[in-house]
């Protein structure tokens, strides 16, 4: 009943929109965009619901291949059914702006069917950071080591390693291991030592445990031992987690050897074992809390340090580790470099999708086939120009610029023609292919030669040249973008008009 | 001008011609242009085709309502608006690229209102000659003026030109919601785009294959609902290739007859070229007709019908050519005879005449028709 209803909703707005909005109906809109929405809340709903123990290892990418084929097959049938009805080849009275709908909605249509496969993981991400949250996390990880240096506080090594360190500007950059024997009387035991540059050495005394100063340029430096028996690898995550306005932070070694192991403690062996066996229980399904180890048997971490070995054998801490880097790969999974790919993926095949339907909506299916033809030669033919051309870093990028130019005067030729042409068609096609990628390959041009300019400067005197460079990359990805919209409802518009209307020879 | 067309659909009532008493009544209404006047035509139509349909006889309630209708649009009146020169073709030449064939220069004009007919055998340049005057082909020599087209860009005049192919390119979807889309293009929306569509799908006998799809019509329709779309369109000029050729004799008929009242309909007047092999039937309603032969117009039938210099006339008999000679005189007349009838050529005598001697003679006649003025004479 309810479906027969919402059918019949969608139905009446599809006539409303075909006898008002001819436009927007033709492209579909209405139908492929509440179909796309409404299979994307499914898939939504479809992953929420699917079991999925954030413990256990991610399957996502079975769910992303799944989801992106349907994704596939529904573009591919929207496709079928928008391209069969060309309606711009009917004679009617176009406004210049409809272009420009007709391109966004399809842009809309196909970002909406691309975002698919990324539903079940965003999903997973969600399910994650509902059952575990990041001070949960860092709190049961930090009761873990420390109970962990409790139990086992007479049987972990305490002393730290040393490092001797000599500035020597001249290495520039490059760690470099000297042998002869120190003539003082806090040499290195391993009687090495290496010279690093002053940059090297700030870098280093941020991060160290301990520093001991022998001379100006001659350093110390203490790492404790590894006391971070639970670890996972996406840790660094839990710098930006904030609880409270208080940072979230993983007990490094050293805090723990200051908490625990500094000083030998009193403690209570069975509370803590308890305790710990809880905390086991809670992130590994093959945990008993008796014994605190696992009924399965682990891979063996022989290899590491010897006393990291036996303790994480001893406490089966590989299944522990495992669980803990599989909740914190789904619930960390969105960063912002994989955010900027995502984006770029959905924002570029939308894009070139959306022209491939609008240049074939605009031409003839001969002129359409030609060109993609057209492009694939001239693809070919100059990438073997390039390749056996002189060295030059710029070819590609000339090489693009000089087609847009000559597709550009071209497609000019179409104005003053009799007849429709169909070199003048495939040069127009390929003209409004190219358009939303030049600013991004002038820029990229720009920054090129900027860079083979300078490129025997030392680096920091044309440093802040390339201060904004990625930002003007960005601008450039969005004005491309905008450069089309703009002239699809100018001049690509009369263009087109014009060219599809010409008689034939 | 209205009890013209009042006294002529209260004759078809009177007559029991409902069909042609129903389009009649719809094209009078839309020339009326009251809304509420065309609905009830559509509504009038719609019952017909429900009788009609169900083999009924007709009814009462359909009679009162014609009536009724007649009525309240004789108290109406309309102005004829004069008829106005819509192109004008000079010296248009056309030669493939490939040199394999050439339409030599031809001239003509069409006003609003007037049916230019196109005829000739296959592969001598009618199709070509349509293409040009629909801005489909490019022309060599000459011109083409769409007198009414204010900026006459090919754009332009094919959106005031609308050309119906012999195949017709295929639909998809349903067939209303096609021309519910012709007509939305052409700035008809809402309530008047439902109301024009349903106009067009009753004038031309289409309603009931209104929720179809291409599939499932014959290609009779297919030309019919092609029609439809493109004078949802408003085109100015109506060129059709072929029309007829999918059609049964009662459908070119009715097709024919519809395009002669929408040509001159008061509200939308335009002028249609149409190509056709079915040259009694073209002739019949044309307002002028081409007669082209490879690739050369040879005869319009506006130019040089008074011109003729003999009489010339279709007979089919069992009657032998002796027999025919004897009764016409020997000497007066020529007789070709294809296998099928005779064709007649006399100088002397009129086809009247010579119809009169056979009819006295006691000659049986199956089939006769006078082609004095018709392009039939230039087919071999």
């Amino acid at each position: 009943m309810e479906t027969k209803r919402t059918t019949s909703i969608i139905k009446r707005f599809d006539q409303h929109l075909l006898k008002n909005n001819p436009v927007s109906w033709s492209t579909r809109i209405h139908t492929a965009g509440i179909y796309s929405l409404g299979f994307a809340l499914l898939l939504a709903f479809i992953s929420f619901i699917a079991p999925n123990d954030p413990r256990s290892k991610s399957i996502i990418h079975y769910w992303i291949t799944l989801v992106a084929i349907l994704s596939l097959l529904a573009f591919i049938f929207w496709m079928i059914y928008l391209l069969r009805f060309n309606v711009f080849k009917r004679y009617g009275t176009w406004k210049p702006t409809d272009n420009v709908k007709t391109f966004l909605f399809y842009f809309i249509i196909i970002a909406i069917m691309i975002s698919w496969p990324f539903i079940p993981p965003i999903v997973e991400s969600a399910r994650a950071n509902a059952a575990y949250s990041t001070e949960e996390l860092v709190t049961d990880m930090n009761a873990m080591n420390i109970k962990i240096c409790q139990l086992e506080q007479d049987s972990i090594p305490k002393r730290f390693r040393k490092d001797t360190f000599q500035i020597d500007n001249s290495v520039k950059g490059v760690e470099t291991r000297r042998y002869p024997k120190y003539d003082y009387d806090d040499a290195p035991d391993d009687e090495h030592y290496y010279l690093i540059d002053t940059a090297q050495l700030r870098e280093k005394l941020r991060s160290a445990d301990s520093v001991k100063k022998i001379t100006d340029s001659i350093y110390v430096i203490y790492t404790c031992p590894n006391y971070q028996f639970v670890y996972d690898y996406m840790s660094w995550n839990y710098d930006y987690a904030e609880n409270n306005n208080e940072r979230l932070e993983l007990l490094s070694s050293m805090d723990l050897y200051r908490r625990v192991l500094q000083n030998r403690q009193a403690i209570d062996k069975e509370k803590i074992r308890s305790e710990l066996g809880q905390l086991f229980t809670k992130y590994s399904p093959y945990h008993d809390p008796a014994t605190l180890t696992a009924s399965m048997e682990s891979y063996s971490t022989y290899g590491e340090s010897q006393y990291l070995s036996r303790i994480r054998d001893r406490y089966d801490l590989y299944f522990i580790n495992q669980q803990l880097d599989h909740i914190t790969d789904k619930k960390f999974r969105w960063d912002e470099e994989t955010f900027e790919i995502c984006w770029r993926v959905v924002y570029y095949i939308s894009l070139v999708l959306s022209m491939l339907v609008l240049i074939y909506r605009h031409t003839t299916r001969r002129t359409f086939f030609l060109s993609l033809l057209a492009a694939v030669v001239l693809t070919i033919v100059t990438g073997l120009f390039i390749a056996m051309a002189p060295y030059n870093n710029h070819s590609f990028f000339m090489w693009t610029i000089a087609y847009f130019i000559l597709f550009m005067v071209l497609s000019a030729l179409i104005f003053n023609s009799r007849y429709r042409n169909v070199i003048s068609g495939i040069a127009l096609n390929l003209l409004v292919f190219m358009t939303p990628f030049m600013p991004l390959i002038i820029t990229s041009y720009y920054y090129d030669s900027l860079r083979d300019k300078y490129d025997n400067y030392p680096y920091k005197q044309y440093e802040h040249l390339f201060e904004n460079e990625q930002l003007h990359m960005f601008y450039s990805e969005i004005g491309g973008g905008l450069l089309l919209i703009l002239l699809l409802a100018t001049l690509y518009q009369m263009a087109y008009k014009k060219w599809f209307a010409l008689p034939e020879q | 001008m209205i009890n013209h067309h009042v006294s002529e659909i209260s004759s078809y009532l009177q007559h029991q011609d409902y069909s042609l008493a129903v389009r009649r009544l719809l094209d009078v209404c839309l020339d009326i242009n009251k809304p509420e006047l065309i609905r009830k035509a559509i509504e009038l139509s719609r019952i017909y085709n429900r009788t009609i349909k169900d083999k009924q006889a007709i009814s009462q309630e359909f009679l009162n309502a014609a009536n009724e209708l007649t009525q309240q649009v004789s108290a109406e009146s309309i102005v004829s608006p004069s008829s106005e020169l819509l192109v004008s073709v000079e010296q248009v030449s056309k030669t493939y690229r490939s040199g394999s064939f050439t339409l030599s220069p031809v001239s003509f004009k069409v006003a609003t209102g007037d049916i230019l007919g196109v005829v000739g055998e296959n592969g001598n340049g009618k199709t070509t000659l349509l293409r040009c005057l629909a801005g489909q082909l490019a022309i060599d020599t000459g011109t083409v003026n769409h007198t009414q087209i204010k900026e006459p860009g090919y754009y332009a005049i094919k959106h005031q030109v609308a050309f119906i192919p012999q195949r017709i390119p295929r639909w998809y979807g349903l067939l209303k919601d096609n021309l519910h889309f012709s007509a939305a293009i052409a700035d008809v929306h809402a309530e008047e785009n439902d109301l024009m569509v349903d106009f067009m799908l009753e004038r031309l006998g289409l309603g009931a294959y209104a929720n179809y799809t291409w599939n499932q019509i014959s290609s009779g329709y297919r030309t019919r609902f092609e029609i439809a779309r493109v004078l949802l369109q408003k085109p100015s000029l109506l060129i059709l290739d072929e029309p007829l050729a999918n059609l049964d004799i009662n459908a070119q008929q009715t097709i024919l007859t519809d395009l002669r009242f929408m040509a001159k309909s008061i509200k939308h007047p335009m002028g249609v070229v149409l190509s056709s092999q079915q040259l009694h039937e073209v002739e019949k309603i044309a307002d002028n007709v081409l007669f082209i032969k490879r690739g050369s117009c040879v005869f319009q039938t506006k130019e040089k019908s008074k011109e003729v210099n003999a009489y010339v006339l279709e007979l089919e008999t069992v009657a032998g050519r002796d027999d025919l000679l004897r009764v016409l005189g020997e000497g007066n007349v020529n007789i070709q005879f294809n296998g099928g009838f005779y064709t007649i050529t006399s100088t002397a005598q009129s086809a009247q005449d010579m119809l009169n001697k056979l009819v006295s003679s006691q000659v049986s006649i199956t089939y006769f028709r006078d082609i004095t003025y018709s392009t039939k004479r230039f087919f071999n």
